[in-house]
């Protein structure tokens, strides 16, 4: 289901709604509102995942209490557990965070330890209202690089978090599949002696990683036709075949996927502000010729750069 | 049925009052002379009391999600607003509402998150017994809002946001944020002119710079919504939002209105979205 956006602009200085050209202001929003009908269809929202990877134990249905009891005291909800990891779900990445700082220390007072990672993704609902049990390969990728008692979290988690009296220490950087962008971690921990003042000093830049270094070279030339695994490899650095084993490692993708996930990831974003042609934004993002750019998006997304016109 | 007419000082005697005169452009009200003011009434976010009123007619609820600071009572001292508000009135049932911290909600909170704010939008649309609305976020309330949109789509019918934006601090891929010396302007504003004639609140309605009714109005309409101390930690959290990563996953239908030269938020914010 694609959801209409409409973005419009107003002649005039005011931040204030209610002062100014408000008549117009009012009819748009009026109008709107009898344009646009709620969809009947279930659409699922944006969830918190806290995933944990747990020491085998023998005392596991003592833990596997302890770790519902938790989960419900922050409104989570059991995804999945085993002997061996479990996955709770948060309508909240501060939920998500206090829940895993709290059962890190639990289980460490057991003498064991766990590791976990919180990041976002979009719910799905399967046609029968439920939702689907889905494989998260990202969080299993986190969680292989983390170690016992380690908490880390994704930059959007971080981003949300804003106002919380945490530590967080840039961590390392992955790919997210769900923004075809890279994803910095941070390692949280209790910041004790934390005022609000302190989180707002100036931090030096972290130092850029190579994945930060792939996508930026991709950005940079995204409305440049031949740009490919030649050029992104000089300006990265690597061999070409060290970059398609780098970039399978981190991504999944070969390096020309990577590119055009990227490129119509973009174009994407330029179709919904309504602003340019198919073939504009095919020109814009690299592609030499619409009929290719469109065979593209629609491999992609299953829908066609028209139908979000 | 007849064109209203009537001043600011007779909005402010009574809850039974009349509403405003003075109406610029076309924007006019046909309705009956009396309107009451709503009653405020609270609902519980954890154990918070969010103060939130109801009125309108519309068929549909729509919740509004103010920016800033705000004063629920104190918004029925404008008369631009007010025109505003029953305009909105008659489309939809409205349902105002002053975030933790602010107004007439609790304010003893030190500071919150986007997300605890958002939770409120949760808890006031629970106790007006509204299952879906139309959200309207005005600024920051635009950030929450599209927050709440993206985690709740089953209780949101669309979004409304007005002058919103997705960050508040520069960075060289989002170049239009203010600076953190151009924060720190703001600051320095509120901690030594909070709430007086001259803090610069003309920046948010420079149309009304030289209109000192609505100006004083606007001074105090800050010092009902927060202490200095409020007001500080909230500009300052503000500072720290960070919406980006999920304007994408935003699934509700999207109305995005921006002013070309609002200095306080730039058109681009709006369009990153």
């Amino acid at each position: 289901v694609i959801f209409p956006l409409k973005f419009i602009e107003f002649e005039g200085k005011d931040h204030l709604f209610w002062v100014g050209n408000t008549a117009e202001v009012l009819a748009e929003i009026k109008s709107f509102i009898m344009e646009t009908r709620s969809t009947k269809k279930p659409v699922a929202g944006l969830e918190t995942v806290l995933s944990a990877k747990i020491n085998p134990s023998n005392k596991s249905i003592s833990r596997y209490d302890m770790i519902c009891h938790l989960a419900r005291q922050h409104n989570g909800k059991i995804k999945h557990y085993n002997d061996q990891g479990f996955s709770v779900i948060f309508k909240g990445p501060g939920k998500a965070v206090n829940c895993a700082l709290e059962l890190t220390e639990k289980i460490q007072s057991l003498r064991q330890k766990v590791s976990s990672c919180i990041h976002m993704h979009e719910g799905t609902i399967n046609n029968d209202g439920s939702s689907p049990d889905k494989c998260n390969s990202i969080a299993e990728r986190i969680l292989s690089q983390s170690y016992p008692g380690q908490i880390l979290i994704t930059q959007t988690i971080k981003h949300l978090l804003s106002g919380v009296a945490l530590n967080l220490t840039k961590h390392n950087t992955i790919f997210d599949s769900l923004t075809i962008d890279s994803c910095t971690l941070y390692q949280v921990s209790i910041d004790n002696n934390s005022t609000l003042a302190k989180s707002f000093e100036t931090k030096l830049p972290p130092p850029i990683t190579f994945l930060e270094r792939v996508l930026q070279s991709i950005k940079k030339h995204l409305d440049n036709e031949s740009f490919g695994v030649e050029i992104l490899s000089r300006e990265t650095g690597v061999s070409e075949r060290q970059l398609q084993r780098k970039i399978k490692g981190m991504t999944n993708k070969s390096p020309n996927q990577l590119i055009n996930s990227v490129r119509l990831n973009k174009a994407k974003e330029l179709l919904m502000l309504q602003k340019f042609t198919v073939a504009e934004i095919a020109f814009k993002t690299g592609f030499s010729s619409p009929s290719y750019f469109s065979k593209c998006f629609k491999k992609e997304f299953g829908i066609s750069p028209t139908s979000l016109l | 049925m007849r064109t209203l007419t009537n001043n600011i000082s007779s909005l402010l005697v009574s809850d039974g009052f009349k509403a405003a005169r003075n109406y610029v452009g076309d924007l006019t009200i046909q309705e009956e002379e009396d309107f009451k003011k709503p009653i405020t009434q609270y609902a519980k976010s954890g154990n918070l009391n969010i103060a939130y009123q109801v009125f309108g007619s519309g068929p549909i609820d729509m919740v509004y999600i103010p920016g800033w600071v705000s004063n629920i009572d104190w918004m029925w001292a404008c008369p631009e607003l007010v025109r505003f508000l029953r305009e909105l009135g008659k489309h939809a049932r409205v349902i105002l509402f002053d975030k933790r911290g602010t107004g007439l909600s609790d304010r003893a909170v030190k500071f919150s998150t986007l997300e605890e704010r958002m939770e409120d939008i949760h808890a006031v649309m629970g106790a007006a017994n509204s299952q879906k609305a139309v959200l309207f976020g005005h600024s920051e309330g635009g950030s929450v809002s599209t927050l709440f949109a993206a985690t709740y789509p089953e209780h949101v019918i669309s979004l409304i946001t007005f002058g919103v934006f997705a960050k508040r601090r520069y960075s060289q891929d989002y170049p239009w944020a203010p600076t953190d010396e151009e924060r720190q302007k703001v600051y320095d504003m509120i901690e030594h002119r909070w709430g007086c004639e001259n803090m610069e609140l003309e920046c948010l309605a420079p149309s009304k710079a030289d209109d000192p009714e609505f100006m004083s109005w606007l001074a105090s309409y800050c010092r009902y919504g927060a202490s200095p101390s409020a007001a500080m930690e909230l500009t300052k959290m503000n500072t720290e939002v960070n919406i980006i990563d999920i304007l994408g996953t935003v699934k509700v239908p999207t109305l995005i209105l921006q002013r070309t030269g609002d200095i306080d938020v730039k058109i681009e914010e709006g369009q990153k979205r």
